[in-house]
């Protein structure tokens, strides 16, 4: 788990229900390189195909590829409350943290404990406590051991990784509602043995994927997912959860990074692998890592919320399914012919470049509602051949001399 | 009309209308193997059991409900899950009643014994289902003809337990609401428990039957943690009706429009669940004939 809080380091707290009383062992600070690994491998991507001679049937194309930013990351918990019916059940200093695992009878002696202890709580921490402790869970508490994170060098707080044993496939997402601005962004990278994940109580719905787009998109790819997420979020009423990746980790065809090692996998808390695989990825293509056999049994699946109280009442259920079916963000960039091609085809060729054009245009607009205007401004002038078959009057050589 | 008749255009259009808006995975291909596999298999039943041709529409009823809930990459077991459901009817039968509902038969068969296989039970979204709820009941109501009461008590029952669990945790009620957004609880509640062919014959059984199911559905979900509770409840508990049906004797039902052999075996109906006027007139018929 990984949070993008933004504020001082002492006021940081994070309360996140758990199964069990988790033991020392089950807890460890991570590596932040490795979630932005996972991110990189996972994130929506750019392809770009370059025309060839329409005159010349057989393709050639070369390709490249990159990896979105990434969306916001997880979120930040609340905090607070003492007296009666809490029990500390365990307590650690795992890197930066100091951790309590609090079991509690009542959730206002909960709220009541914590504020005493120096945890600031939001109003209505109380009330969303409630469901968690009548369900028999222990609260995860951390804060940050400033000395420790002074030691550490970090000038960041590490992501929390644990590690438990529960049938109950969920995120309690209902607590971090309490204290938050607004919607918050979450992505969620699940690594399971047989397929994709999805949720059971809301609807997971793939992300837009496949369209070509102009060009000029290249220098303006996180603008684009950006705004494409936002719309897609708004045309699904807000109550859905989006699909952005499914694969197995041991390939990738456009890659966005390179497939994650066998010890990052393991690092990442992927523990069921026996045989390790071939980690050095053998390249056909720049930008394309080819299955290998057998696959490795790592099959990842990015989904990406964006939630708030209204929208999402109950938290996040979720479902292995034995879907192998690859799915991706990707977004194609078409780089035109721009050379001479007189024949036949090489007319009909560009007579349906502008038209393509067009279409270009259209589809972000429709994907980001950007205005037309602004899109065929940012698109400039609709390039032309550098010789065409109605070759522009030749420029004599004592045209541009007096100028 | 054969009530089938409705079910079957509700199937079929909400099925149609998911595969159009909301990417069901289901394509072309999956619904040719699946209404091959169980009209295949039907088609071998009427002619070995001399059955009327009607009954294609149950086979029908069956292979689209499980177009709707069934999802696997495999053909192999999708063609298998169809033919299972409607051998279960030949199979699981106790005194000429058989007592699973085929979908749901082979729904858990696979669920419990294939890692292939898995249900998708959010994929309809709140907008798609709150149409198909009040669709669904306002046919019930023009159509009191299809025997409903087990979905009300069932909805009833699970309903009760769903409202009281939000209630006694202190989450908000949206939760409650946000809990019926769910095509396996409706399709369920609508074309799987209230099957008339193989819930208990009497009205207090079917109450006394659909209770069970919601208590063990209940805890399948909520102590398990499994998310096909409702399948797997309905499966497990499907072998008592012989026992309710002994404990509440009643008439069987039959279709309005079954064969002849069904239709004796119904004899005279004081029975107001079914169609009397239809099947009474068939019960003259084939009486005279045979006199």
């Amino acid at each position: 788990m990984f949070s993008d809080y933004r504020g001082e380091m002492k006021d940081f707290a994070l309360v996140i229900p758990v199964p069990e009383v988790l033991t020392r062992e089950q807890i460890n600070v991570g590596d932040k390189a490795l979630i932005e690994r996972v991110d990189a491998f996972s994130a929506p991507r750019l392809v770009e195909y370059f025309d060839s001679d329409p005159c010349e049937p057989p393709m050639v194309y070369s390709m490249r590829s990159m990896g979105a930013p990434d969306g916001a990351l997880a979120k930040s918990g609340p905090a607070s409350s003492k007296s009666l019916g809490v029990t500390i059940e365990a307590q650690y200093t795992v890197g930066e943290y100091d951790i309590l695992i609090l079991g509690a009878k009542e959730s206002s002696g909960l709220e009541k404990w914590l504020t005493e202890n120096g945890y600031k709580l939001p109003k209505g921490a109380s009330k969303a406590l409630e469901p968690y402790i009548k369900q028999k869970l222990k609260f995860f508490v951390a804060k940050v051991n400033l000395a420790e994170q002074v030691k550490s060098g970090f000038q960041y707080l590490r992501p929390i990784q644990f590690a438990y044993e529960s049938p109950k496939f969920m995120l309690p997402i209902r607590l971090g509602m309490v204290n938050s601005e607004g919607p918050q962004d979450m992505l969620i990278y699940a690594i399971t043995k047989k397929g994709r994940v999805e949720t059971t109580n809301y609807r997971t719905v793939k992300l837009p994927t496949g369209m070509d787009l102009p060009l000029y998109v290249k220098n303006k790819f996180a603008d684009f997912y950006r705004a494409m997420f936002e719309v897609s979020h708004h045309k699904e009423n807000k109550k859905v959860v989006f699909l952005e990746y499914a694969w197995n980790m041991g390939w990738c065809d456009p890659c966005a990074a390179d497939p994650l090692t066998d010890e990052e996998l393991r690092k990442l808390g992927v523990f069921w692998m026996t045989s390790p695989f071939n980690p050095k990825f053998p390249k056909v293509r720049p930008g394309i890592v080819p299955p290998m056999q057998p696959q490795p049994e790592a099959y990842i699946t990015r989904l990406h919320v964006k939630y708030d109280a209204e929208h999402f009442p109950e938290d996040l259920f979720f479902q292995e399914t034995a879907d192998t079916e690859n799915f991706q963000g990707r977004y194609v960039l078409r780089h035109p012919w721009l050379k001479e091609a007189k024949c036949e085809a090489g007319k009909k060729y560009f007579k349906e470049l502008k038209s393509r054009r067009i279409k270009e245009a259209e589809t972000l607009a429709q994907l980001t509602q950007w205005k037309m205007e602004e899109i065929t401004k940012e698109m400039g002038k609709e390039p032309s051949p550098t010789s065409d078959e109605k070759t522009p009057t030749k420029e004599t050589w004592y045209q541009n001399i007096f100028k | 009309m054969d009530p089938r008749f409705y079910q079957i255009a509700f199937l079929a259009s909400f099925l149609g209308l998911g595969i159009v808006f909301r990417d069901f995975s289901v394509g072309f291909s999956q619904i040719l193997v699946v209404l091959v596999s169980a009209l295949a298999v039907q088609v071998f039943a009427i002619f070995k059991y001399r059955l009327a041709w009607a009954s294609l529409r149950s086979a029908i009823i069956s292979s689209l409900g499980l177009l709707m809930l069934i999802r696997t990459q495999s053909f192999k077991l999708l063609a298998l899950a169809s033919a299972l459901a409607i051998l279960s009817k030949f199979v699981f039968r106790f005194r000429g009643k058989h007592f699973f509902n085929p979908t749901n038969f082979s729904l858990a068969i696979l669920l419990l014994v294939s890692p292939e296989v898995w249900i998708s039970p959010a994929q309809w979204g709140e907008e798609f289902l709150i149409g198909a709820w009040i669709a669904m009941l306002g046919i019930l109501v023009t159509h009191k003809s299809l025997r409903n009461d087990v979905s009300y008590s069932f909805l009833g029952f699970y309903l009760m337990f769903l409202w009281l669990r939000v209630s006694y945790l202190g989450q908000p009620h949206s939760v409650f609401f946000h809990q019926l957004n769910s095509g396996s609880l409706l399709l369920f509640s609508f074309f799987m428990i209230s099957d008339p062919k193989s819930t208990p014959d009497h009205r207090y059984g079917r109450i006394l039957f659909s209770g069970l199911v919601a208590v063990v559905a209940y805890w399948i979900k909520f102590k398990l943690y499994n998310p096909n509770a409702l399948v797997l409840a309905l499966f497990f508990l499907s072998p008592l009706t012989p026992l309710i049906d002994k404990l509440f004797p009643s008439e069987r039902f039959e279709w309005p429009t079954s064969n002849r052999r069904e239709i004796i075996h119904a004899t005279s109906s004081n029975f107001h669940f079914k169609f009397p006027s239809v099947s009474n007139f068939w019960v003259l018929r084939i009486l005279r004939r045979q006199s």
